[in-house]
């Protein structure tokens, strides 16, 4: 790990977790476009080619910072914020339908730099390195000039350290009806909705308590922690926050503004031609699926709705 | 005093030419395979020239004998025996080791030799060819005929006889003495050549012309191939295996990265 090798044509696509300290693992993309739903599935599939399975640069994060210096990539126009499980996935996908954008959906990298808090990292040091990634894994390969990042739901609680490595990225928070987010997140949990799987600290959460929690209690905790945490940033770190229901055609006009971004006729075409598909299974067409989701709710979920979230999803409207 | 060198080459040398006079004197049938069939692939066989007393097995050096005594086959070969004479230390076993062309030896240890124990094997190549590669612990040590060898057989080695000849080599285990010690550590030691496939994988990763070439293969088959291909054409020796295996072991890691 010693000298800096020539990373022209490499993307730190896998920083690790659980080694002593943090390897960054970098592979040779080509023009291989991040189009997949989430940036992990763009990766697994770079990875069944033998080049990338075996030819592979590890590095300290460190080296991501001098190949900043070296040569610079691109600053973000805009990050998607989400409470999950409310179209976040699609909106990044219609961003992705235009070839001149890089658009990032829940990157694990950025999530291992973020908890390097975990090993004592400063936030100095984090805000370093998130810095570093993001120029390294936005080099345009095919010309792209504009660089969007979907984050995972838990990184609302790291908005101030995010808005403070990018000051100038905009930034909008989404969120739906918490009981059809409940009743999908009860049927299959996000990480983030399963006691101690990932190693974060929920705001007003205890773990130890958590462990004892009835699994929906905790899910409608962590969700209503969320919209907590994006309701007291909206104003003061000036985000904006959408509806589920007014997806698609909001991306066309607030979210379009608020990214500063001007879109053609062509444009607008190829993104909404994604949105005839399911975001995150795109072989599927889209299946409206509100009013079977608010059916399936269970009492309990609809009254920790009642109790937790709906005072918040009000606030937030 | 230094540590010993893994490998040296030691200030003796013997013409190969007599060497291979005595060895033609030699009967066929009186090479004697080696008893650890799982050692090897082919034909490696042996002569004893100087054995545990009453055994004609070149291949059974009972570490716990000191009984050895000369063959009448060393009395006969008068160029050997002068080889033998020339080492001013205790001997335990003498013999000759033949891989013939196209065996290999697998890799393994001999962990009742090293220099800490006191017990040292020494090499005189009498019969080799370009196409004869010895590994120690994955770096090629390049032997030639007539000269003499210290190597440290405690770390991993192995061979394979990728030529068109026999390869025979006078094989003389000593106890350290005084002479001994003084003579390896008056030897030319050798790092020898770093080959196989993981030194070619890392120098890939320095040359982005290798990068190109091999990227742009997609089929597997023909990936492999190729790398093994131009592994050989930059000096580094490794077969498909070894690139499949590597293929495995980087997939199996890839999956479990995000175990703890």
């Amino acid at each position: 790990m010693s000298k800096t090798p020539d990373l022209k044509g490499w993307l730190p696509v896998s920083i690790s977790k659980h080694t002593a300290e943090p390897v960054v693992e970098w592979c040779r993309f080509g023009t291989r476009r991040f189009t997949e739903s989430f940036f992990d599935h763009t990766v697994q599939n770079a990875m069944r080619e033998p080049f990338n399975l075996l030819f592979r640069h590890q590095t300290s994060l460190d080296t991501l910072v001098d190949w900043q210096m070296k040569c610079p990539g691109m600053q973000p126009s805009g990050f998607i914020f989400h409470m999950s499980r409310c179209g976040s996935t699609l909106v990044a996908q219609m961003l992705a339908a235009l070839p001149e954008h890089i658009v990032l959906s829940e990157p694990p990298p950025l999530d291992a730099i973020l908890r390097c808090d975990r090993r004592g990292a400063s936030d100095a040091q984090r805000i370093a390195w998130l810095r570093a990634w993001m120029s390294a894994i936005s080099q345009p390969r095919n010309g792209e000039q504009r660089l969007y990042v979907k984050l995972d739901a838990w990184h609302t609680f790291d908005l101030p350290l995010l808005r403070r490595a990018f000051p100038d990225t905009p930034w909008i928070f989404l969120y739906r009806n918490p009981i059809e987010v409940m009743v999908s997140a009860m049927k299959a949990p996000g990480m983030h909705l399963v006691p101690n799987l990932i190693d974060i600290n929920i705001p007003g959460i205890e773990p130890a308590a958590a462990q004892h929690m009835p699994q929906p209690e905790y899910i409608a905790r962590v969700l209503a922690a969320v919209l907590r945490c994006a309701l007291q940033h909206l104003v003061p770190l000036g985000g904006k926050a959408f509806d589920y229901l007014r997806l698609p055609d909001v991306v066309f006009t607030d979210v379009a503004a608020h990214f500063q971004l001007t879109l053609g006729a062509d444009q607008i075409a190829a993104m909404h031609a994604k949105t005839a598909f399911d975001a995150k299974t795109p072989q599927l067409f889209f299946e409206p699926d509100a009013l079977i989701k608010q059916q399936q709710a269970t009492a309990d979920a609809r009254a920790l709705c009642a109790e937790l979230l709906d005072p918040l999803y009000k606030q937030l409207q | 005093m230094p540590d010993p060198p893994k490998a040296a080459r030691l200030p003796l040398s013997f013409d190969p030419a007599g060497l291979q006079a005595d060895l033609a004197m030699l009967g066929t049938d009186e090479w004697i395979a080696h008893f650890n069939t799982r050692y090897y692939a082919g034909d490696w066989s042996g002569v004893a020239l100087r054995s545990v007393a009453g055994s004609n097995n070149p291949m059974y050096g009972d570490a716990s004998h000191h009984d050895f005594a000369d063959t009448q086959r060393l009395q006969q070969c008068r160029h050997l025996r002068a080889v033998v004479e020339a080492f001013e230390c205790p001997l335990r076993s003498v013999r000759l080791l033949r891989l013939t062309a196209g065996s290999v030896i697998l890799e393994h240890r001999d962990f009742d030799l090293g220099y800490e124990l006191g017990e040292v094997r020494i090499h005189v190549p009498i019969s080799t060819n370009p196409g004869v590669e010895f590994y120690l612990e994955n770096r090629r040590i390049v032997m030639r005929e007539g000269e003499c060898w210290y190597l440290d057989l405690n770390l991993s080695h192995r061979v394979q006889n990728l030529g068109s000849s026999e390869r025979v080599h006078l094989v003389i285990d000593c106890q350290l003495n005084e002479w001994l010690r003084a003579i390896i550590a008056s030897g030319t030691p050798s790092e020898g050549t770093e080959s196989g496939y993981e030194p070619f994988r890392r120098r890939v990763l320095d040359d982005a012309g290798l990068q190109e070439e091999l990227a742009s293969l997609t089929d597997r088959s023909a990936f492999v191939a190729r790398t093994v291909e131009l592994g050989r054409q930059n000096g580094f020796q490794f077969e498909t295996g070894d690139v499949d295996g590597a293929m495995q072991a980087a997939r199996r890691t890839w999956m479990e990265r995000w175990i703890v």
